[in-house]
């Protein structure tokens, strides 16, 4: 009894567990005919299950995801039948994985490398499945058209112990897919997931991550098509046609996305269902599902999972570690970044006009000008966001004017956003773990309770008090604490160059004052060289080493606190007056 | 190739871009819009597709399907966006889902009503002309007229109406324009009944062509999606022309080749363009 409250009590690994003790029970009640409709809906769960990795977790809306699923039938069957020795089926269920993956590379490398919406994604993968099914039926001498193709090799076993080894199976597949989800990986395709543009500049490929994810999804995907192909004997073109896409879909959307159980609980339940309920009441079972499909999308989005699991994602506790000091050699006022005659222009719009600057070697540098003179463009220009029309920016002798913002960031420039742009669903640890990556691939098993934090991170960390608050969602902050957090994922990727857009707006005095410290020691004592665009004049006194104008795309004027305010021009342009 | 064939070709290349168009025009205008995928919408061209095959089992005028389609897919817009499109203003993904949704209950529902067979709808006209010797159906070229028109009265609406001015400003800055008074519901609700009612005179313009079953829609709307992706949402132009590219490399590679070879040429240059193209939508 004890046993079955605690499995009862929810949580997603526990109730994974009670779903498969379940299914290991169910031959010893159930007639042939139901194992075999349970079996089948296995594969189907697996099926589910590779959605889930591309959809719930990579944010990959593939509505044609039965092409995989399908190709790996089909390439499994064509290979066997067509060598028929036990070589064939080796080389045809190696086939029935990587054609798969082969295409979801293929389609990965156009899609996501381009500027992507949910909607184009969408799209490309519907329209391959709508494809696939009327190529299947157009090269028939491959695929057997229409008819499909039958005598496909099947398990060496059948009945009770085929049905066992499904199970076996499906819960390898099970716990390898919860330890990658749960992976220091797997927090990063979350991360992309949420805040693409975020993991971007901490120095994430994001376009990599999704095409990893995808062909992984892809080759599961394939391998559930040649479990059913060969558990069904046969292999007819609605393996890769699109109302299967469809059903998948619905499976995971109402079972829950996003959580591997959920997927299961989805595929299992419907499957199991639909036989009876379709031979009943044909039209309307399918209708309900659809309205049912709508009703979740809409107002469930986290499927009926959410009404079973009620705990709460709980706190992980990270052991923070730091990084011994560097001890860095001071060249003082060399130059690190140097941006010349750089133009950046929307359409017959020119933002930034030929504009020249040098930033130097520990110097914190404040930018000042109008709304609307191109300081953030700037900012844009030099991290990768906006690809400069012309002129060169180089930092340590290597141009980057045409570089993606990941290698920019791994040349050493970090930069935060005006609005503040974190990861909001993962906690604070996670989002500090997520940049202390520097966006290399973390491990695809290992889920990592510590991140490793450079000494000035932690100091930055200490007096901002988010070490507190580290168990904290990132959404879950106050406005001030979120941009002190994108501040520590900035300077956690130790860079050389720091661009910060507006550090400080929305921050009380007292907390500028903190700001204005940490940026001062910064730039001072580490001898990170700091751009920050700044509104507030008097900040700006306090902090800066040298101060830039810019007015309308060009640097009006440069040099020290004193000298810009005396100026003339700057009075007139910045400071008010006509 | 004799002239006569040559010009028929050419002829079914002109009738297939005007079909890209009328089924992707109504796309473009909920999309552009509202920011609200319709991914129902091939359901919605079969409503109007049936609602032809209806007329003629009345024993009604043909030509009166042009009305009727459009004016019943206008009326189940307008209850869809009562209840589930307002729902989804400006959430791409959700709506795509719930639309998909959508389109799963058509599709049964239309089957629960009308069954599993294929319908007949008929050509309002059967006429051909003389064409370099060859007979060429008048019907075909009038759905090259009618797409003329849909482009002239749309271009009408936006560059030289009120109405015109009222939607640009939607589509600039939504939450400027309801703070200037401009009701931003009513505009996406009629924006929603106007996409509606095209997809329904797009399917009564296709009805006589096709055979008419539940299941017609999802590859004329593949077709239209494809070419709303590489026309861009912007501008009507952007729209003739992707539709012309698409439409155009369908026709041609299925007369050479077959209709697949035509399928595959429209997913690959979109896939292509899209590779290369500036702007995301």
């Amino acid at each position: 009894m004890n046993l079955t409250r605690s499995l009862l009590k929810s949580n997603p690994s526990r109730n994974l567990v009670l779903i498969i003790l379940i299914l290991l029970l169910l031959p010893t009640v159930s007639t042939d005919y139901f194992s075999s409709l349970v079996g089948k809906a296995i594969i189907f769960a697996i099926f589910a299950i590779s959605l889930d990795l591309a959809w719930g977790y990579g944010g990959i809306l593939s509505l044609g995801h039965s092409v995989f699923f399908g190709l790996g039938a089909y390439a499994f069957t064509i290979t066997s039948l067509n060598i028929g020795t036990p070589f064939g089926i080796f080389l045809g269920i190696v086939l029935g994985v990587f054609v798969p993956i082969i295409i979801a590379a293929l389609v990965s490398s156009f899609v996501f490398f381009s500027k992507t919406s949910p909607f184009y994604i969408g799209v490309v993968t519907l329209s391959l499945a709508l494809l696939a099914e009327k190529m299947v039926i157009r090269f028939s001498s491959f695929t057997g058209g229409q008819n499909g193709l039958s005598g496909v090799p099947e398990f060496p076993f059948y009945g009770v112990p085929l049905y066992y080894f499904i199970l076996l199976i499906f819960v390898l597949v099970v716990v390898v897919s919860s330890i990658l989800v749960k992976s220091d990986m797997g927090k990063i395709i979350m991360g992309v997931r949420e805040n693409e543009e975020r993991m971007q500049f901490l120095g994430f490929s994001t376009p990599l991550v999704r095409t990893m994810i995808f062909c992984l999804s892809g080759s599961l995907a394939g391998f559930a098509g040649i479990l059913y192909a060969s558990f069904d004997g046969f292999v007819s073109p609605s393996l890769v046609g699109f109302t299967l896409g469809t059903q998948v879909i619905v499976w995971v959307a109402i079972g829950g996305r996003g959580n591997i159980v959920g997927a299961v609980i989805g595929a299992l339940l419907i499957n199991i269902l639909s036989p009876y309920f379709n031979e009943y009441f044909p039209y309307v079972w399918q209708s309900i599902l659809g309205l049912f499909f709508i009703i979740t999308v809409v107002f469930f989005p986290k499927g009926i999972y959410s009404f079973i699991d009620k705990s709460r994602k709980s706190a992980v506790k990270y052991d923070v570690t730091v990084k011994p000091q560097e001890v860095k050699i001071l060249n003082s006022k060399s130059n690190i970044l140097n941006i010349n005659n750089l133009g950046v222009s929307f359409g017959k719009l020119s933002i930034l006009k030929d504009l020249s600057l040098k930033i130097n070697t520990g110097e914190l540098q404040c930018i000042i000008g109008p709304n609307g003179a191109g300081k953030t463009t700037l900012i844009n220009a030099i991290t990768g966001r906006n690809n400069p029309t012309n002129g060169t920016v180089v930092i340590d002798s290597s141009s980057i004017e045409k570089e993606r913002p990941e290698t920019i960031v791994d040349k050493g420039i970090a930069r935060t956003f005006q609005s503040t742009n974190i990861v909001g669903n993962l906690t604070v640890a996670e989002n500090l773990q997520l940049a202390t990556a520097n966006g290399k691939f973390q491990s695809f098993y290992q889920n990592t309770k510590e991140i490793h934090l450079s000494p000035s991170t932690d100091k930055l960390l200490k007096l901002s008090r988010l070490e507190e608050k580290m168990t904290l969602l990132a959404s879950e902050l106050a406005h001030g604490d979120q941009q002190l957090l994108e501040l520590c994922m900035a300077i956690a990727l130790e860079p050389k160059v720091l661009l910060l857009d507006e550090p400080t707006a929305g921050l009380t005095g007292l907390e500028r004052k903190e700001i204005g410290k940490i940026l001062i020691h910064l730039a001072h004592e580490d001898n990170i060289s700091i751009l920050v665009i700044e509104h507030d004049i008097d900040f700006v006194k306090e902090i800066a080493d040298r101060v830039t104008v810019l007015y309308d795309g060009t640097i009006a004027a440069d040099g020290t606190v004193d000298q810009i305010t005396q100026s003339d021009l700057v009075k007139k342009v910045y400071l008010g007056g006509h | 190739m004799s002239l006569s064939i040559l010009s028929v070709v050419l002829l079914n290349i002109v009738t297939s871009i005007a079909i890209f168009f009328v089924i992707a025009v109504g796309l473009a205008v909920i999309f552009g819009l509202m920011d609200v995928v319709n991914l129902a919408h091939g359901e919605f061209v079969m409503l109007g597709a049936y609602a032809a095959f209806i007329t003629s089992q009345l024993g009604l005028n043909p030509w009166l399907s042009f009305v009727i389609a459009p004016v019943i897919v206008a009326i189940f817009g307008l209850f869809i966006e009562k209840i589930l499109i307002r729902h989804l203003y400006g959430k791409i993904m959700e709506s795509i889902l719930a639309t998909w949704g959508l389109g799963i209950i058509l599709r049964q529902v239309i089957e629960l009503i009308f069954g599993k067979d294929y319908k007949i709808a008929p050509y309002p006209v059967e006429q051909t002309v003389n064409v370099f010797g060859a007979g060429y159906p008048v019907y075909r070229l009038l759905i090259v007229v009618l797409a003329l028109v849909i482009v002239a009265l749309l271009w009408y609406l936006e560059r030289k109406t009120n109405v015109g001015v009222t939607v640009r400003a939607v589509i600039q800055n939504p939450n400027l324009s309801s703070a200037l008074g401009i009701n931003i519901n009513r505009v996406y609700s009629i924006s929603f009944v106007v996409g509606s009612a095209l997809a329904g005179l797009a399917g009564a313009i296709i009805a006589p062509l096709v055979s008419v079953h539940s299941g017609m829609g999802i590859n004329y709307v593949m077709n239209g999606f494809l070419t709303v992706l590489v026309g861009g949402m912007g501008s009507l132009f952007g729209l003739v022309g992707s539709a012309s590219l698409l439409g155009g490399s369908e026709s041609v590679f299925s007369f050479f080749f077959d209709p697949v070879w035509g399928s595959i040429a429209v997913i690959l240059i979109t896939i292509v363009f899209m590779r290369f193209k500036k702007t995301s939508i």
